[in-house]
């Protein structure tokens, strides 16, 4: 078996060799890529469901529909993409040509987690393949199923030489981490990040950081709560909880909290069935470790459960859980939860809700149900986070020509459609200059004068093509 | 509580009363720092003439002009840049509201250069103010009295808290640096870069490096030698070679190569006079130390043009060398310095691979008459920025973004990509509470047929344009028909 320096040495080769240069390969890899995804998708399900006991509803959805969406995307696309961006002159390089031409970086880690195991994994390859990079691919070791599945197809599909799964857990990564990239992209906990960023300023490696955080979902003014209930427990129990956008915690008045409590309850019925446990639909936790870690949470909050709480361990079950009666101290807004408990923290003004939002780190998303366009403008103007959406949960991240990425500790650098292939390409800028008007030339070169200044004043300010 | 310490939280509290949100205020403090720029010409001259003995013209050229371009520029777009940019939508959300917001990231830090100390501060600074963010200002303590000028003076012409002035050296930088900020912005050297990156691992802090590199640059025989030669070294002894885009070394044909060496030597004298040394716009190296650096490196090739120096003054004179290889000593490492090395090559391949075995440099010069070859240097080589025919121009196209890619460097500013920089591009998605018939597809409990729907209408990405296009077509093709059936009958 290959070690992980000749698996770069070999791709490093490849990429000097220029073979991921031309339109054509990187089309016919994106291209094989569809075909990988088209030709596996019920492997690709069954995998995802021993993992993470995952509908296969959710999987088709977020984890192939999603990535095939952003295939379709950038075969469109990627001629567009490639092309160099002309850009504007001023007078003194008028009959410059300038451009900005987009390059492949070189050789780069993707560093995929556990929760959507092939979205968070083959999205960011598409931007790198698009860009014209060659791919290291690091699957998590946690979903080891689909860990496996990517293993085995990813050499069938794509070029051995310029795309490379390598296998391992945290000691492989490491020593992973300590070879030199042209870039980096992680996703998973703040944790990890900053190995990940220290090990990349080793070699000034750039980096993109796509982290999580406490999405606050607040609920204020007039609100058709029905229609909110549906959406939120769509978008909180999807996957189990386990998203890096789901709404992790509701902020709202006592009076919103009392109709939205049944709400919740009778949604959480119409979806799941009244034993849910039972519903195909609802997934599991990933491991024992992550089910002992929530099930303390649930065991140390000062909370009222008025919904859910049941819990099987040998299924690595919880159920959709709601507590109220939080406060900011409890044991459920200490860290993301990435689970299906959802604290509601009852707090009458909508201005005391954004203040307590600003004492946190800015999440990766924000969320706001309301009817009043007012409120949703003043949450969206006073605070900061990756993402914001009002009226639904996670959606806004599955549109490609939105930039998916965080801010502060949720992350930096994005992702998805266009962004995805950028994040992944140098914008190197082009000047071509001719040989004519060397006189021109001569305002700029010594002796200095203040005639020649003044003539260079006019010539390089912006503003003077305008007047062509 | 340490100064530095200080300054950052005063910074950000002010930053948090939200005072730089309103553009009205952003543009207040562009037209501040443009005034300063303006009236402060003669104290940012002296400093300059005292750090790097630049001419005031030099200062001006090289320094001023360039941020008065930028503030200017900020001022007239910031209303533009700053506004919601609307997004390509699916076809569920096509009644909604999709766009990317630009926003503020918070307190940035941004660190100077000694070479350019005005320039490199400044512009930046530039870039975070249209931005809304607040800006701790560190400038490079070698350039001790620009330091001392930005540190009196910029206060009196900026908010105080939201844009502090903290000054001092490797310790007061380091206490810097542990401090959590949103951005830092360095430019400076590669070695310092890892530092700064590394320290703002802590705190998950993105950064701009722009650092450096040598840049190569090289002279096809098929093109105007003379010209060439101008524009080279121009570009090479401006602030006597203390420029982060100066072409570092020369690669030529050996057939080439005394005349290269001639062309050179004339325009050093045509730019710099007989005696440079007593030339008002010929500079001198920062301090002793570099001064030292530079001559170290002159170890082991040949002297063909200038070579002399004197240490009293950090006087280097505009020096050619010849007889260079890969290995030499001035090789080793970025000049930075009045030092020009010529290596022969026999071609634009071998060029091409001399190049390819190095780290990519902030830019790359090609100086030819054939287009082709130009190409071929630009496709099979990586750098920053690529320039044919002239040196050092590209920084002055504010529409070009200015930055390196691996060790020299990460991000880029200038113009509206110094705005986008340090920025956070927010994606939005409004949506309304009703059509939640719609979203019922996406509900549990889950069946084949919903899938099938939702499989077709949630993720599938609508071409608006393609759409109205087709809309507009059929609705010709309506009123045609109409128009022939009722009246050319």
């Amino acid at each position: 078996m290959e070690s992980q320096s000749q698996v770069l040495e070999r791709l490093r080769t490849a990429f000097e060799s220029r073979v991921t240069i031309p339109e054509k390969f990187r089309r016919t890899q994106l291209t094989n890529l569809m075909s990988m995804i088209k030709d596996n998708e019920e492997q690709i399900v069954n995998a995802l469901h021993k993992d993470l006991t995952k509908p296969k509803f959710e999987a088709i959805l977020s984890e192939v529909e999603i990535v095939m969406n952003e295939l379709h995307c950038a075969l469109s696309n990627l001629t567009s993409w490639m092309q160099p961006e002309y850009v504007s002159k001023n007078l003194a390089t008028k009959l410059d040509e300038c451009f900005v031409r987009r390059e492949p970086l070189g050789v780069v880690l993707i560093i995929g987690p556990w929760n959507y195991p092939m979205q968070l994994l083959i999205v960011p390859l598409i931007g790198a393949i698009a860009a014209g990079n060659c791919v290291v691919i690091k699957p998590s070791e946690v979903s080891a199923a689909t860990d496996n599945l990517i293993t085995e197809l990813i050499p069938k599909y794509l070029s051995k030489d310029c795309y490379a799964v390598v296998r391992g857990g945290a000691k492989e990564t490491q020593a992973l981490l300590k070879n030199r990239f042209d870039h980096i992209f992680y996703t998973g906990s703040q944790a990890v990040a900053r190995v990940v960023l220290q090990a990349a300023a080793v070699h000034l490696t750039p980096v993109t950081l796509e982290l999580g955080g406490k999405c606050p979902c607040l609920i204020y003014g007039r609100v058709n709560a029905t229609a909110a209930a549906h959406r939120l427990v769509w978008s909180k129990f999807f996957n189990a909880g386990q998203s890096c956008v789901a709404p992790d915690y509701v902020l709202c008045s006592k009076a919103t909290c009392d109709a939205l409590v049944p709400a919740l309850r009778q949604v959480l019925e119409d979806f799941y069935g009244s034993d849910i446990q039972k519903s195909p639909d609802m997934s599991r936790i990933v491991t024992p470790k992550h089910w002992t870690r929530l099930m303390g949470l649930l065991n140390r909050t000062k909370g009222k459960v008025v919904v859910g709480g049941e819990h099987d361990e040998k299924d690595r079950y919880i159920a959709p859980t709601v507590v109220v009666d939080v406060t900011e101290d409890d044991a459920l807004m200490e860290e993301e939860i990435f689970g299906p408990i959802l604290p509601i923290l009852t707090i009458e003004s909508l201005e005391e809700s954004i203040k307590l939002t600003k004492t946190k780190e800015k999440p990766l998303a924000f969320y706001v149900f309301s009817d009043e366009s007012s409120v949703v403008k003043k949450v969206l103007e006073n605070s900061s986070s990756g993402g914001f959406c009002s009226n639904d949960g996670i959606v806004h991240m599955a549109l490609p020509g939105l930039p998916f990425g965080g801010v502060g500790n949720s992350g930096f650098g994005h992702y998805h459609g266009h962004w995805g292939f950028e994040a992944f390409s140098h914008q190197r800028a082009v000047m071509l200059r001719g040989w004519a008007l060397e006189k021109l030339n001569a305002l700029r070169y010594p002796p200095y004068s203040d005639e020649k200044l003044s003539w260079l004043r006019w010539t390089t300010s912006p503003k003077s093509c305008s007047i062509m | 509580m340490s100064r530095q310490q200080l300054a950052v939280q005063r910074a950000r509290k002010s930053f948090q009363t939200g005072k730089t949100k309103p553009l009205e205020s952003r543009i207040h403090q562009l037209r501040n720092l443009l005034r300063f720029v303006t009236e402060r010409r003669k104290d940012i001259a002296e400093a300059v003439k005292k750090d790097l003995s630049k001419s005031e013209h030099g200062t001006e050229l090289f320094e001023t002009l360039g941020v008065v371009g930028e503030i200017k520029l900020a001022i007239e777009k910031l209303a533009e840049w700053a506004a919601p940019r609307p997004v390509e939508k699916s076809l569920l959300t096509i009644s909604d509201e999709v766009f990317v917001h630009p926003e503020p990231l918070g307190v940035v830090l941004i660190i100077g250069a000694w070479n350019y100390p005005w320039a490199v501060t400044l512009q930046p600074l530039v870039g975070a103010i249209a931005a809304g963010n607040a800006a701790v200002i560190k400038p490079s303590e070698v350039c001790c009295h620009s330091a001392k000028v930005m540190e009196e003076l910029l206060p009196r012409y900026l908010d105080k808290d939201l844009y502090p002035v903290v000054t001092g050296g490797v310790p007061e930088t380091q206490e810097l640096l542990r401090q959590r900020f949103d951005h830092i912005f360095y430019t400076g050297s590669s070695a310092v870069g890892k530092l700064v990156m590394e320290a703002a691992a802590r705190n998950l802090t993105p950064v701009t490096l722009e650092l450096g590199g040598k840049s190569p640059c090289y002279i096809d025989k098929n093109c105007d030698i003379t010209v060439a030669c101008r524009r080279i070294t121009w570009g090479k002894f401006v602030n006597c070679g203390q420029t982060c885009i100066a072409p570092d070394y020369v690669l030529c044909e050996p057939s080439i190569q005394s005349r290269v060496q001639e062309e050179i030597k004339n325009c050093i004298k045509e730019f710099y006079t007989d005696d440079p040394k007593t030339f008002e716009d010929y500079g001198r190296i920062i301090n002793k130390r570099h001064f030292k650096r530079i001559m170290a490196l002159m170890e082991g090739s040949t002297v063909v043009v200038g070579g002399d120096s004197d240490e009293s003054q950090c006087y280097i004179a505009p020096t050619v060398l010849k007889n260079v290889t890969g290995e030499s000593k001035v090789m080793k490492e970025e000049i930075f310095g009045p030092l020009l090395p010529i290596i022969t090559v026999s071609g634009v391949d071998e060029a091409i691979q001399f190049i390819n075995e190095r780290e990519k440099p902030l830019v790359i010069y090609v100086f030819s008459n054939e287009n082709k070859l130009i190409k071929r240097v630009i496709a099979e080589t990586s750098s920053g920025a690529l320039l044919a025919n002239d040196c050092l121009v590209h920084f002055t196209v504010s529409s070009l973004p200015f930055g390196g890619v691996g060790h020299s460097g990460m991000g880029c500013y200038h113009g509206r990509y110094g705005f986008d920089q340090l920025s956070h591009m927010r994606s939005c998605l409004i949506k309304q509470l009703k059509m939640e018939g719609v979203n019922s597809m996406r509900y549990p409990p889950h069946t084949a047929k919903k899938l099938g729907w939702a499989r077709f209408f949630l993720l599938k990405q609508i071409n608006l344009g393609r759409l109205r296009r087709m809309m507009l077509l059929a609705m010709f093709v309506g009123v045609a028909s109409f128009v022939v059936q009722r009246f050319l009958r």
